[in-house]
């Protein structure tokens, strides 16, 4: 119902965080203020996935590497790709993606990294050159669902490749075999990686004698 | 300090090629057109965008002529180190240039009295990088002017600033609106005595269109007209008299759209002023309407695609003229109305011309906004001509978009010419243009409108026109609407064009090449391929050493972007480059740095000279 669709939508300038239900949600659909990527971990210590490297060599598991929950379902294709063009994303990223206003979502570069975690974020929260935040008009399975639309088209990282995306590897990038000496021989710098539910702790100030 | 040798020859040279002496086989006026050059500045100088209020783009230089411009080469460049696409042309004040980088609009003052055009100082506004995402067509800056001492210019982010000429500080910022909401400025502000004028970008976003003015001095907003709404809002009173009964009437920027749709109908004026001194009328033009779907704004859409007639002390409309009503096509309005007084049928007549979007060139005049000339000069397959006794296009039904219908269409969305300015030339009494010969498929899809986000809903890929080439460079008879000569060009041609008194015109190509043509002749005298596509405008000055040169910016990008799949498309770019005969200028050459081995044989102290 395309005609319905322009009124409907009207609203979401005017009813931003009233709670109420937009046409287009399920039942179980609900509008959370701030939504990310389930940014607070099980342990509650609040830091979401980071936007660049982390400093001190920790690898990142976790958060920035879970997939999309909304898998491949054919609906969540579907209703992605009818919220890309509803929401005016094609508008700015192209009918197909490749950019106009807004970057290129289909080349596998991605400014504030690729995974699929990574892209929800970006979406709900928005960017500075100009990228608006849905988090506070979109449900979060809607955002899901717009993910998994671009998932489709080829362009992100799986799920898992947070560091790969930040370090700009691909899936036919090959690796050195030297690089895994070097990695072995600067780790032993630096404490292992903690549990995730520790503190983060500051690099050895040096080599041991 | 120390010139080289050629500098000093330059005013023997001059001696010889006086400009008092008329040039060889002078050209034999076409129209017998005249223009009006006020302000008047300086032969030498470049002081606004288009050089006068007419809008003529015409220099009185002509050191350069059709004999010598194969003989140009590089003296100097200057790169700004900014990679989105550069449109503006440098001023030239005095013995200083100004130019302004694309975003982050960092202003450079570049003192061409010292060898290589030093930068005297730079002036770095920060603005806000949201900006970036919101300008639909690159993050550019169409101009800069000048005014008071002060060199004056928007910023992407929807603030207007002054920057003391001498210093290189601010005098003021003014927030002219809301970035966050979709809106920005890209169009170069136009200063008449002591107001400058200023208009928005956001056609594609549903921010509703408006030109102000400010006061040159403090920056304070003297008044703004709006492109749609209520006549109050327009600055429609009872001086206005459009020449058309379908412009007449109360409020017909709300009664010719549904509903509040006027509220977001777009008609940002981003494109060029130009001024009548006698008449004290400015003239400018709105964009398309918004959204892009014509379906879902039946109407007039008034007062979109239009062409306003404005009193230059209060804003006031004088007269409107809508080149595409009820725009399906996103034809903006806003191209430059070139002011000339044109001998047409018998009598002469102040007119303006105006190459549009919808691929028609019109000659209209400009004291009463009747249409006296409109005739196609890029290939159009929208409609069937303008009727001249209404002043209504003919558009073809089956040229009409429905969504989620594919149709071809010529012009594309970016017309038959886009903002790229056009020159006349007073000698041929020509005018002269960079055009397009593009189609678009186009399929139209029912939008929303969400604040911040485009209000578009056009989904596009564009072609050449028939003989497949993108760009064409033509000469223009605005009395008769006829082409008198073209040049074909692969890619496409966005530059501003620039004419001069040695009745050379100069223009530029997306892949490169910047190209000195006989503006009698159409024959290309000089052609020199630069480091990237050039969309900016050409100009031309004199140096402090007397010497005529000729500056044009490259740097691809704006809407040249379409054809960016071509093969050889090139990169972008962030040079200026100034030429002069033979490539000469104090920039270059020997003796430019003092070094021991010129020095005094006294201060000479290291063994590895000798003994």
């Amino acid at each position: 119902m395309p005609r319905a669709l322009p009124i409907a939508l009207l609203l979401v300038t005017v009813l931003p965080l009233s709670g109420c239900k937009w046409p287009w949600q399920t039942a179980n659909d609900e509008p959370q203020a701030g939504a990310t990527a389930s940014l607070v971990d099980s342990s509650g210590s609040g830091v979401g996935p980071p936007l660049g490297g982390v400093p001190g060599g920790l690898h990142i598991g976790g958060e920035p590497n879970m997939a999309n929950p909304l898998g491949g379902q054919p609906q969540a294709l579907a209703d992605g790709r009818r919220l890309f063009l509803a929401m005016n994303c094609a508008s700015c990223h192209g009918y197909d993606a490749t950019g106009g206003m807004g970057p290129n979502l289909t080349d596998k570069q991605w400014r504030y990294a690729g995974t699929p975690a990574a892209v929800f974020n970006s979406i709900a929260q928005g960017r500075p050159q100009g990228m608006p935040s849905w988090g506070r008009t979109l449900p979060e399975a809607q955002i899901w669902s717009i993910v998994a639309y671009l998932q489709s088209l080829g362009g992100t990282y799986e799920a898992g490749q947070y560091n790969a995306s930040l370090e700009g590897d691909t899936e036919k990038t090959l690796v050195a075999p030297g690089y895994a000496t070097v990695e072995k021989v600067t780790a032993s710098l630096n404490p292992p990686p903690p549990p995730a539910h520790q503190q983060v702790q500051a690099p050895s100030p040096g080599l041991k004698q | 300090m120390r010139w080289p040798h050629s500098a000093l020859l330059a005013p023997l040279f001059l001696a010889a090629a006086s400009t008092n002496l008329p040039a060889q086989h002078a050209p034999v006026s076409v129209t017998n057109a005249t223009a009006v050059f006020a302000p008047n500045d300086p032969p030498g100088e470049w002081h606004s965008q288009a050089r006068d209020y007419a809008n003529t783009r015409y220099s009185p230089l002509d050191q350069i002529t059709r004999e010598n411009v194969s003989h140009l080469k590089m003296a100097w460049t200057f790169s700004d180190g900014v990679q989105y696409g550069h449109e503006g042309a440098p001023l030239v004040v005095g013995d200083t240039m100004y130019v302004v980088a694309p975003f982050p609009d960092v202003a450079y003052a570049l003192d061409l009295t010292k060898p290589g055009a030093p930068i005297k100082w730079s002036y770095e506004p920060k603005p806000s990088q949201l900006a970036i995402g919101k300008a639909c067509c690159d993050a550019v800056i169409r101009g800069w002017a000048f005014a008071n001492g002060k060199l004056i210019y928007n910023l992407l982010d929807d603030h207007t600033v002054a920057v003391d000429a001498q210093t290189g500080k601010e005098v003021w910022r003014i927030k002219m609106g809301n970035v966050e909401k979709g809106e920005t400025m890209t169009m170069a502000p136009f200063v008449i005595g002591n107001k400058v004028l200023v208009g928005n970008s956001g056609g594609e976003m549903g921010k509703i269109g408006w030109v102000a003015a400010l006061d040159v001095d403090t920056g304070k907003e003297l008044w703004r007209a709006f492109a749609t709404g209520p006549d109050e809002l327009v600055k429609i009173g009872p001086s206005f008299k459009p020449f058309y009964p379908w412009l007449k009437g109360k409020d017909l920027g709300v009664s010719t759209w549904p509903n509040d749709m006027w509220k977001t109908g777009a008609g940002a004026s981003w494109g060029w002023f130009s001024y009548d001194p006698d008449l004290n009328l400015f003239y400018i033009g709105t964009s398309n309407p918004g959204p892009r779907v014509p379906m879902q704004r039946p109407g007039l859409n008034l007062f979109t695609s239009t062409v306003f007639a404005r009193d230059a002390d209060t804003g006031e409309a004088k007269w409107a003229y809508t080149f595409t009503p009820h725009d399906q096509w996103d034809y903006d309005g806003v191209n430059e109305n070139i002011l000339i007084d044109l001998p047409i049928k018998g009598k002469t007549r102040k007119v303006l011309v105006h190459l549009d979007r919808n691929a028609f060139a019109y000659t209209i005049d400009r004291v009463t906004g009747e249409v006296l000339v409109a005739e196609p000069f890029a290939y159009q397959t929208w409609s069937d001509g303008i009727d001249l006794k209404t002043g209504m296009p003919k558009v073809r039904p089956e040229m009409e978009p429905k969504p989620e219908v594919k149709l071809t269409v010529c012009p594309p969305d970016i017309g038959g010419k886009d903002w790229q300015p056009a020159a006349f030339s007073p000698r041929t009494g020509l005018v002269y243009a960079t055009i397009f010969n593009i189609c678009m498929d186009l399929t139209d899809h029912v939008v929303s409108y969400i604040a911040g986000t485009p209000y578009d809903g056009m989904e596009m890929t564009r072609h050449p026109g028939p003989g497949g080439n993108w760009g064409e460079f033509m000469a223009w008879n605005p009395a008769t609407g006829k082409k008198l000569w073209k040049i074909d060009e692969k890619f496409m041609t966005m530059s501003g064009v620039l004419a001069t008194a040695g009745d050379v015109v100069f223009y530029g190509t997306v892949d490169g090449w910047f190209r000195a043509v006989d503006a009698v002749s159409g024959k290309v005298l000089w052609s020199q391929k630069l480091g990237s596509g050039i969309i900016s405008q050409p100009m031309t000055y004199l140096g402090p050493d007397k010497r005529q040169y000729v500056a044009v910016y490259s740097g691809v990008g704006g809407a040249a972007m379409v054809s960016k799949d071509m093969p050889g498309f090139p990169p972008r770019g962030s040079t200026l480059y100034v030429f002069s005969i033979d490539g000469d200028s104090p920039a270059s050459g020997p003796g430019l740095i003092e070094t021991d081995a010129t020095a005094p044989s006294a201060k000479r102290e290291h063994s590895q000279t000798g003994p």
